[in-house]
């Protein structure tokens, strides 16, 4: 490759890492915490934590007290039910509720793992904030996961340039010279990053812009191919879908399906249940399988009958063809649902290290301007962009510690999506002001690195002081924000030397003799 | 204005390809739409990687223009699959 491209594709890689970096590190922080949203949310909510569930209720008969409390409200249909699980030791369940002026609503009500009762209703709170900040950034849901979509579509293009620009990847693999100027440090690191989580990035960033891009490309294939019916359009992706048949007939119970799966080492998490009351119903249960990277595998089983009718290792979704299965994979592939709590961890390591990258990316190309020979803005515009960089990078971080204070701190019956919210962008404005308003951006970014850091070390703490029981998948939150906190207070702890140690030397350098 | 330009260039160069090949007569229409929804991002990402690849500022713009237009006139000539 000659000289001057290289140079247009290393131009683009920093400007387009810069234009989309702050865009790039939120996707990919919240991304990292993302995967861990079902721990998350027993995590936040101690009171439902180390409940045991011995023989289940029939889910037909939770499905019942589900209809019995909405059935004045209007026609319901769509109902899905999430079996009680170690993350959520409770029925949930999901049902469309159409008003007689045709306005769907969907409702989502909590009931008791042994009894079917009803159990109190809890608003959305920490784990959906979590899961939805990185979906569609808590946008209306088209425009928001278009938008995290290309964010994918354009760390593809920078991982390829990133790629072509680095030529000695083997020996920029284990190259951080420590003792270096922090410019030389930082852009090791951002390179050795890159490196070591490439395959991971690779993958994250196909899978997450298919994710996203889906709900674009889908009305504009519509648009040409079947003259604007997205509805034919998706008819044909997904088969025609039946209509209740109006003949009513009794429910047979959908336990004796779950356990049959059970016995066949599938994992039953939720059943959708089609036609309810006609003699066409049928139960959908789709169970996660260690055997086969998909989403869900299905049993469709008669609802009246009680007989099954397939499993379906791909989900009635795909087809069984090549691109079904690529297809079915994406999803698994990209939240790391198919290995358990292991591969979460080693999902929430890369994940960071993506972010760590894309973080590191920024300062290099701030650090260049600000003490390098090039760019050709103002010292004080490079200043802002570096106060800022510190300020919303670090300040995010310390905006989701301090969310999972409120969630945990706050009556719980308060714990909604306002209260998370306020104090997430509470934090995240006001860490992003503080930075702003230091004339050393440097210290700043350490003041809040800091901060960050202790407040990770406070969550475990919290979490042990209230008693509430321990299971393995708070103790992975717990684990997992102790080492996340400590290695920030170490990373500030070192800077903060480095920031000391600066004047020190340049007064040194500049004595007679020095 | 040229970077404007390009991305949206790449994107419409993605969707008409994207939907050429789904009222072609290759293979099952539901196998199509899976490959054409399951690489289109790939394509995409490739689409505006080439358009800072070539280093001549116009010819990425005229070529995936081109392209764009000639899925177009095959798309206007293809059969609506409803």
């Amino acid at each position: 490759m000659n000289t001057e491209r290289l140079k247009r594709l290393y131009d683009w890689h920093s400007i387009a890492g810069v234009v989309l970096g702050w865009f790039l590190f939120t996707v990919c922080l919240s991304g990292t915490l993302a995967v861990l949203h079902p721990e998350i949310n027993l995590w936040a909510d101690p009171a439902v934590r180390g409940t045991t569930h011995g023989e289940l209720a029939e889910p037909i008969d939770v499905l019942d007290n589900y209809i019995t409390a909405h059935e004045a409200e209007g026609e319901l249909d769509n109902f899905f039910i999430w079996l009680p699980k170690d993350t959520q030791p409770y029925y949930q369940v999901s049902g469309r509720i159409m008003d007689a002026d045709g306005n769907a609503e969907f409702q989502l009500d909590r009931f008791h793992a042994e009894t079917g009762a009803p159990i109190a209703a809890k608003e959305d709170g920490l784990a959906y904030w979590v899961l939805n900040l990185h979906r569609h950034l808590m946008f209306d849901r088209t425009i928001g996961r278009a938008l995290v979509g290309i964010s994918g579509i354009y760390m593809m293009v920078l991982i390829l340039t990133g790629i072509l620009v680095h030529r000695k990847i083997l020996r920029e693999m284990f190259t951080v010279r420590w003792t270096r100027s922090v410019h030389l440090k930082w852009k090791d690191a951002h390179n050795a990053l890159g490196i070591w989580t490439l395959p991971f990035s690779t993958m994250i960033a196909f899978t997450g812009a298919f994710l996203g891009v889906v709900v674009i490309v889908l009305p504009v294939v519509a648009f040409t191919a079947f003259k604007g019916d997205q509805e034919a359009a998706i008819e044909i992706i997904i088969g025609e879908t039946s209509t209740p048949s109006g003949v009513e007939a009794p429910m047979q119970p959908a336990l004796p399906a779950i356990r049959a799966m059970r016995s066949e080492g599938l994992n039953p998490e939720r059943l959708g249940v089609h036609h309810w009351g006609n003699d066409n119903a049928e139960y959908h249960v789709y169970a996660t399988t260690e055997d086969a990277l998909v989403t869900y595998a299905e049993v469709q089983v008669n609802a009246v009958t009680g007989a099954r009718k397939t499993l379906d290792l791909t989900s009635d979704a795909y087809p069984d063809t090549v691109s079904g299965r690529v297809l079915a994979a994406l999803t698994p592939l990209h939240y790391g649902t198919y290995g358990g709590l292991p591969l979460k961890i080693l999902y929430y390591a890369l994940g960071l290290g993506l972010s760590f990258m894309v973080a590191l990316g920024m300062l290099v190309w701030v650090e260049r301007r600000l003490n390098g020979p090039i760019g050709n803005r103002s010292d004080a515009y490079y200043r802002t962009i570096s106060r800022l960089n510190g300020g919303i990078m670090t300040g995010l971080g310390l905006a989701y510690a301090m969310a999972f204070y409120a969630s945990r701190l706050a009556d719980p019956e308060q714990v909604n999506l306002d209260l998370i919210g306020t104090v997430f962008l509470g934090t995240w404005i006001a860490a992003a002001g503080y930075a702003l308003t230091r004339k050393d951006a440097r210290r700043a970014t350490v003041v809040l690195l800091g901060l960050t850091g202790i407040a990770c070390v406070g969550l475990p703490v919290l979490d042990l002081l209230e008693g509430a029981p321990l299971t393995a998948a708070t103790l992975t939150v717990n684990g997992l924000a102790f080492a996340t906190g400590a290695t920030l207070v170490t990373a500030a702890w070192r800077m903060r030397r480095r920031s000391a140690e600066l004047p020190a030397l340049a007064t040194q350098l500049q004595q007679p003799g020095g | 204005m040229r970077a404007l330009a390009l991305n949206l260039v790449a994107f419409l160069c993605t969707a008409a390809i994207g939907s050429a090949v789904l009222l072609t007569n290759i293979g099952n229409i539901t196998d199509r739409a899976f490959t054409v929804v399951l690489w289109l991002p790939l394509f995409w990402a490739a689409t505006m990687f080439y358009s800072y690849w070539d280093q001549r500022p116009w010819r990425p713009l005229a070529v995936m223009s081109g392209v764009t237009l000639l899925c177009a006139g095959y798309i206007f000539m293809a059969e609506p699959l409803v």
